[in-house]
């Protein structure tokens, strides 16, 4: 078993095999060796370092290298059904969930929460994107402008 | 909570899993995510190896370089080999033909322009208004001496090739 301790000072006890499908986990207890201590995640808050052991207690069987090869034959944005559900959180819970993969090198995990947002902007106007994600729009009204004429000029050459 | 506190690498992951025309609405948002949207264009048109030839009053034909993306035009640029085409005759018009060769036996014709010359250098923008050239052209003693320089070609002659 392994300790894993959060940002805000929380431990979890965690199997080997579930803690190492993070890279950078894996990589601390080969550098370190057999050790009691908890490992020291600055960047995980608990609510999401939960989230994401119970991702990987979900996937500990999955063979890294197999995944890979799926996630490659799939269609760019298809999720299980499964990942589907547990990525169904707020959108402040997403983003971090996403944070913690890429801080924990947990790439299949990061995979599926890039997925998760591209499916959120699919057939969305700008308008609706900014809405959805918060983005404010930052364009001058000249380049505002031509970006409408330089729009109408790509859909009416779309139409040819 | 906002898409501004993912970093770089990440939000060209999620535009990684995006269709073209999603991409195109993300790079509208605003400035952050024109250029990242931008930068994802060009990462997809690299993969594009769209090989484009150019002949000039169906002279020799010049193959075109692997071309660049220009975030600013939004176009691919293509170098052209620095050959002077030598026109036989004194030409009235200079015609510039872009094709791509999809097979040994076949080829598509993408477009004409006619070059304007104006002094010494000659830029022409297609009969649909699809590509433009810049080119040199001299004139002396009848004879009629044509370098182009580079082709843009817009982004959006790409759309079946990236959607």
């Amino acid at each position: 078993m392994v300790q894993l301790l959060s940002s805000d000072n929380e431990t979890f006890t965690v199997d080997k095999q579930v803690a190492e499908r993070s890279i950078l986990i894996k990589n601390m207890l080969e550098d370190v060796g057999e050790s009691d201590a908890p490992i020291p995640l600055p960047n995980v808050t608990a609510k999401i370092l939960k989230k994401v052991i119970d991702w990987c207690e979900h996937h500990r069987g999955d063979p890294v290298s197999q995944q890979e090869e799926i996630n490659d034959r799939k269609r760019l944005t298809e999720i299980d059904e499964w990942d589907q559900k547990f990525m169904e959180v707020d959108q402040e819970t997403l983003f971090e969930i996403i944070l913690a993969a890429n801080y924990l090198d947990i790439k299949p995990l990061l995979d599926i929460g890039c997925k998760t947002v591209a499916n959120m902007i699919k057939g969305k106007s700008p308008e609706e994107i900014r809405r959805t994600f918060n983005i404010v729009n930052d364009f001058t009204p000249e380049v505002r402008q031509f970006g409408i004429i330089s729009h109408c000029y790509f859909l009416a050459m779309l139409s040819t | 909570m906002s898409f501004a506190i993912l970093p770089t690498e990440i939000v060209l992951m999620v535009l990684h899993n995006l269709d073209t025309k999603d991409l195109w609405a993300v790079e509208r948002t605003n400035l952050r995510m024109r250029a990242l949207a931008l930068w994802d264009v060009r990462r997809r048109m690299n993969i594009i190896t769209t090989s484009w030839q150019l002949k000039i009053n169906s002279e020799m034909t010049c193959n075109l370089s692997k071309g660049e993306f220009d975030m600013a035009t939004k176009s691919m640029v293509y170098n052209v080999p620095q050959e002077i085409i030598q026109l036989d005759q004194a030409v009235r018009d200079i015609y510039c033909i872009l094709f791509r060769t999809i097979s040994e036996q076949a080829s598509v014709w993408h477009d004409m322009a006619r070059l304007k010359e104006e002094g010494m250098l000659s830029s022409a923008t297609s009969n649909a208004g699809r590509y433009q050239v810049d080119a040199d052209v001299r004139r002396s003693e009848g004879l009629c001496k044509v370098m182009v320089k580079s082709i843009k070609v817009p982004i959006r002659e790409f759309r079946t090739l990236i959607a």
